[in-house]
């Protein structure tokens, strides 16, 4: 039905794709963990409670996840020159896809650490514990079932995010289905494509909950 | 020893609470002490002031000699470490196991992967729960939670165990059992344990000392027996209610109002001598009949105590009342019930 250069193409844009996500997942993470660890434990009535660091980074969260992503992409392009060289390709969509996803990825981290029993932490804190050991060994172990929800559906939004940075010059899925489905009107590939994707959204939430159910001794 | 001197907290808020109201309160090494109150009379705020859980506002909070409150928050762990906390809902982590749960607060303490495991392993026997080292909280009932809460908070060779509601979510056998093991580590390791419980029977079963507390402050203070015999507060009796019948009940009493003639008096005994055969010395000692018409005996600790109503007839009534309280019972006359 299709002819061999269609699924090398999107076999290539899979892998574009999968890489950019992957990449932007990890970088989120990374970055967001420790803002949501600090939005939680700087809230009242928390371990480390600190009024105007916790509203001034709540409010800095808030800014970041309220701009549209497509105009997040384009007001940071010098920044994405400037980090890694060039603002188009997929390298250079990882800059604006790992950046709107750190304040998304720090809240559901702060949801995520907030369900920790505060019986268990103050538990902890009669023990003598630290506030790092606290963290390290109370909130992130308690929570790490959640955490690993927290990451699949960070990655899942950002297939949908990758796909619009494909549109406009990032390559993988999206950017085969608009350079072809649409602007070459083979309806055929845009639906390939848009089957590709609902699979891996479908295929990335499934894992991310069987982890989940596997991690979780409630 | 843990020392309390002046105590008072206040929670601030859109309504000022004040919790805990010039609390003076001295608990000895070895002791088991008992806080009994109604809800929200102050007792978590009391024990959780022992550890710094909530810093007093005013006067002075000591632990064996150490004064809490003049603490750099290192010290103030480390002094922690020395204090065991057991809870109400346990709070364990429920994404360690058994074992893991035990071996916390010597992770914490940086003790050596080797030392924690044989520590682990001991506390596992004490609370006999050895074939549960691999499960987690979540499959365990609710008497074992708590004794892996108990081994957690004994881990570090703790001096004192400070025990919030411990008993509070148990059924009474469970209950009891737990009391036991708790009776058990205060014998065996001579630790001093502060329980805060709102059921007199806690208080009645294993506890040395107990101290009464109604809004935030202590009304009464002393050794079980006597306080569980002579409570002269409201809310000490009240508690005392369901568990010693120092009272004749209402329909008895109508029972005992019937029968004329002679004396009815109630007469309350405690600890050595309910040995001696006292009712029978009396009569053998004096002119008189006793009749024993109502009696309840109970146990706290090893302590028997009781209360008996007896009808005396005969012209030595007098003197025979005399005897029994320089035996030192208390006597009480009730003719007029
Ligand atoms: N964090 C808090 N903020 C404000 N008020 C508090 C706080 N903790 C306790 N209180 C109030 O202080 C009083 C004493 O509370 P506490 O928890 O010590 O009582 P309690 O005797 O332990 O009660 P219970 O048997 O219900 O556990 C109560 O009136 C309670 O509402
Ligand atoms: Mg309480």
């Amino acid at each position: 039905m299709f002819n061999p250069m269609i699924w090398t193409m999107l076999k290539t844009a899979l892998l574009e794709t999968l890489y950019m996500v992957g990449v932007s997942t990890v970088f989120a993470v990374v970055l967001g963990l420790p803002l949501g660890i600090l939005l939680v434990i700087t809230s009242e009535g928390h371990i480390k409670p600190n009024k105007w660091f916790n509203t001034i980074l709540g409010w800095i969260v808030n800014v970041g996840r309220s701009v549209p992503f497509i105009i997040l992409m384009v007001a940071i392009i010098n920044f994405t020159r400037w980090l890694v060289g060039t603002s188009i390709g997929t390298t250079a969509a990882i800059v604006p896809l790992t950046i709107s996803a750190i304040p998304f990825f720090a809240r559901v981290t702060e949801q995520s650490l907030r369900e920790v029993d505060k019986g268990i932490i103050e538990a902890a804190q009669a023990m003598g514990a630290t506030t790092m050991q606290i963290i390290i060994k109370v909130l992130l172990p308690e929570a790490f079932s959640s955490l690993v929800l927290a990451m699949t559906i960070t990655a899942v939004n950002l297939i949908g995010y990758s796909a619009m940075a494909g549109a406009i010059g990032g390559g993988g899925l999206g950017d085969l289905a608009i350079r072809y489905g649409y602007q070459r009107f083979r309806g055929d590939i845009m639906l390939i494509t848009v089957i590709v994707l609902v699979i891996l959204v479908q295929g990335v939430q499934t894992i991310g909950n069987f982890i989940a159910r596997r991690l979780s001794h409630k | 020893m843990i020392q309390f001197e002046n105590v008072t907290k206040v929670y601030k808020g859109e309504n000022e609470v004040v919790a805990l109201s010039d609390v003076d309160l001295t608990i000895k090494d070895g002791e088991i002490f008992g806080i009994i109150g109604l809800s929200g009379a102050g007792k978590s705020t009391l024990v959780r002031c022992i550890n710094l859980l909530e810093t007093p506002d005013k006067g002075r909070v000591s632990v064996n000699g150490v004064d809490m409150l003049s603490l750099t928050s290192r010290r103030l762990r480390e002094e922690r470490k020395k204090i065991g906390m057991i809870f109400q809902h346990f709070n364990l982590l429920s994404s360690r196991t058994v074992e893991d749960n035990i071996a916390f607060p010597l992770e914490l303490s940086k003790v050596p992967k080797k030392v924690r495991k044989e520590k682990v392993a001991e506390l596992l026997e004490l609370v006999g729960l050895t074939d549960k080292a691999r499960a987690y909280p979540s499959q365990l009932s609710g008497g074992q939670k708590q004794r892996v809460g108990i081994a957690r908070a004994l881990a570090n060779d703790q001096e004192i165990l400070l025990c919030d509601e411990a008993t509070s979510a148990l059924d009474p056998q469970t209950t009891r059992s737990i009391l036991d093991l708790l009776k058990k580590i205060n014998k065996e390791r001579g630790i001093t344990i502060v329980i805060i419980t709102h059921e007199m029977n806690v208080i009645k079963e294993i506890c040395d000392k107990v101290a009464v507390i109604e809004d935030g402050r202590i009304i009464e203070s002393g050794v079980v027996e006597e306080v569980l015999l002579n409570p002269t507060t409201d809310t000490a009796k009240t508690f005392l209610k369901g568990v010693i019948k120092t009272e004749v009940p209402p329909e008895v009493a109508a029972r005992l109002k019937l029968s004329n003639g002679g004396e009815l008096i109630q007469i309350t005994f405690l600890g050595g001598e309910t040995g001696e055969p006292i009712i029978n010395e009396m009569v053998s000692k004096f002119d008189v009949l006793v009749n024993i018409l109502y009696g309840n005996i109970d146990q706290v600790q090893d302590i028997t105590f009781g209360m008996l109503v007896l009808k005396l007839t005969g012209p030595e009534q007098k003197l025979a009342k005399a005897f029994l309280e320089d035996k030192g019972l208390k006597v009480k006359v009730i003719s007029d019930v």
